[in-house]
């Protein structure tokens, strides 16, 4: 438990000390800093990587690494390391936009749940309770049976899929900031009740949501690339980590680097979201630091 | 308690119709039907109709619907459109693979989880907290299946210890548990150690050693018992976490269980026989989950009088 310094920080912005709590963090400094690269790096691809990501080179399959290839080449002969830069661009891009639409929907019910009560509270909340109640992964794996494979449906399952965490956080904070002066201000003042929960409640409530939102990503981008590795997800030819890894496995004991690269890369990339997440949670709220 | 206990049942009720709706709905969405699948590539119009009209699959979806819960609660699920065995058992084959791999991994899971909770505790700031702490970061950040690979890459592949496929005997079993349960123990490690150091600040702690208590005596039946609470809730949580992890960990080393049947089922679009299995472990996962809260009403005093 730390004991707040109110004497030198109480003239501070909330903001400035959030940022302050934050770099004192190192593990999430260091998180944030290897999410920058893998992001620039990803964006960058089409100019950093060395090779076309889907040319093919029949005469060198599964090549170790050498001048050529840092990274070798996969069982097609195409470069590893183009194939990580074009995989993290879709990787990443799966993760975050499934997040978002968690974030967008998730915070949406929440806060109406949690502001209207009553029957629409019961019939969101009990709606939750059941979408949790099936086992997270077992929910996306059943959801990209029924859309069928392929990147847009893989987003579409993971975001569904993680609606419920964020539902029932928003709505949590919204039982406790609803009855709130600035919000019955509002009221009087003949504010309307999707201008309320817009510009009055979603605003102070989102803090922990974005907490949650980062946390997310971690289990996002396990659970993506968990379904492409079962051929679930993002279909070949498109470099995505968990294809890569899915075909690299049948050259496991010829050309390991086809398995351990996309894979590391997963895990680092977990290992910041997860970082900056605990990171920003002692941050935005001191009450919770472990 | 009972009144407790008899709510929590009473409320698995509608989650399980709402799961039942949920599975079947979704797999409902699937283009093509069962019947589509039966008949096969060469089938005329009038051989589906045929099939689909002595599925019921003619009916109103509602009406599918009804039927189908009658048959699931009666166990009768019909039969696989790929093999066209009993889907009952296509299923029953698969769960001892499957039972035998969550167990495993969850007695792994709790064993490592509590050995390095109640250290890394009550060893605070120690070198062995820090390595806890790094453990569990990795665990709960690391790929499910790339863990296994990685594992299969160095006992089977390089040291020829264990081997890296199949099913049936202990040493198949020791991989693919330690693959699935590293996940799990670094969640209830991280539980142990955060509940372990908040009872250790406790009186009564200090009450026991000034008594002269010995301080494994104070660890395990004072604070380890007060902690237990947050603990049960956690590690509950992980079998949800474990049943869907049996997915991926029996398609790293070819286990013959449930989740590989799901899988391969999407591939092959035997519908019925993933809507199946898929309410198997759902309905398993409601039922630990129940169970667990009316452990945690047991556990806990203050519960049973709500």
């Amino acid at each position: 438990m730390a004991v707040a310094a109110p004497a030198l920080s109480a003239g501070q912005p909330p903001a400035l000390r959030a940022v302050r709590r934050f770099a004192h963090h190192r593990a999430a400094v260091a998180g944030l800093a290897v999410l920058a690269v893998a992001v620039a790096v990803s964006a960058a691809a089409p100019l950093l990587a060395p090779y076309n990501p889907d040319a093919i080179d029949v005469i060198n399959p599964t090549a170790p690494p050498s001048l050529a290839h840092p990274l070798g080449t996969d069982e097609l002969g195409r470069d590893v390391l183009s194939r990580l830069l074009w995989g993290g661009r879709n990787t990443l891009l799966v993760t975050g936009a499934a997040v978002a639409i968690a974030f967008v929907c998730g915070s949406a019910l929440g806060v109406v749940a949690g502001y209207r009560g009553g029957a629409v509270d019961t019939g969101i909340m009990r709606a939750m309770d059941v979408l949790l109640a099936l086992p997270g992964f077992l929910l996306a794996v059943a959801i990209i049976a029924a859309l069928g494979p392929g990147m847009s449906n893989v987003i579409i399952a993971i975001g569904i899929n993680s609606i419920p965490p964020f539902a029932r956080l928003a709505r949590g904070s919204t039982l406790l900031v609803r009855g709130e002066v600035y919000v019955q201000a509002a009221r009087t003042l003949g504010a309307s009740e999707g201008l309320i929960m817009a510009r009055h409640v979603f605003p102070n409530i989102v803090s922990p949501l974005v907490v949650e939102a980062t946390l997310r990503l971690a289990t996002a981008i396990l659970t993506a690339s968990g379904l492409s590795f079962l051929g679930l997800g993002v279909q070949p030819p498109t470099a995505e980590w968990g294809a890569m890894l899915s075909v690299g496995r049948n050259y496991i004991t010829s050309s390991p680097q086809l398995v351990v690269v996309p894979g590391a890369a997963i895990l680092l990339v977990t290992l910041a979201f997860n970082a900056v997440g605990d990171g920003l949670r002692d941050a935005l709220d001191p009450r919770h630091r472990a | 308690m009972l009144r407790h206990i008899g709510g929590r049942i009473l409320w698995a009720v509608p989650v399980l119709l709402g799961v039942s709706l949920i599975v079947f709905g979704i797999l409902k969405l699937i283009p093509g039907d069962a019947a589509q699948v039966m008949a096969g590539t060469d089938a005329t119009a009038a051989d589906i109709a045929a099939i689909r009209q002595q599925l019921g699959l003619d009916r109103p979806v509602y009406v599918q619907y009804a039927w189908w819960l009658g048959r699931l609660a009666r166990l009768d699920l019909g039969r696989s459109a790929v093999t066209r065995r009993p889907v009952s058992y296509e299923i029953a084959t698969r769960v001892p693979p499957t039972a035998e791999l969550a167990g495993a991994a969850m007695a792994l899971a709790v064993s490592a989880g509590f050995l390095a909770g109640v250290t890394a505790a009550t060893h605070q700031h120690s070198v062995w907290d820090a390595a806890s702490s790094v453990a569990a970061a990795l665990g709960v950040s690391v790929p499910i299946f790339w863990l296994g690979l990685m594992l299969m890459m160095t006992f089977s592949v390089d040291l020829r210890w264990l081997p890296s496929t199949g099913a049936g005997t202990a040493a198949q079993l020791i991989l693919p548990a330690v693959t699935l349960g590293a996940a799990s123990a670094a969640i209830i490690a991280r539980q142990v150690r955060s509940a372990m150091l908040e009872v250790l600040q406790q009186d009564y702690l200090r009450t026991a050693e000034a008594k002269g208590a010995t301080r494994s005596a104070v660890v395990m039946r004072h604070a380890l018992r007060n902690a237990i609470i947050p603990i049960v809730t956690v590690v509950g949580l992980q079998l949800g976490y474990l049943l869907s992890g049996t997915v991926l960990t029996e398609t790293v080393f070819a286990r013959p269980g449930l989740g590989r049947l799901i899988v391969d089922s999407i591939r092959s679009r035997d519908i019925v026989v993933v809507q199946s299995a898929v309410m198997v472990l759902s309905v398993t996962f409601i039922v630990v989950n129940l169970a667990v809260d009316v452990l945690y009403a047991y556990l806990d005093p203050r519960i049973r009088f709500d």
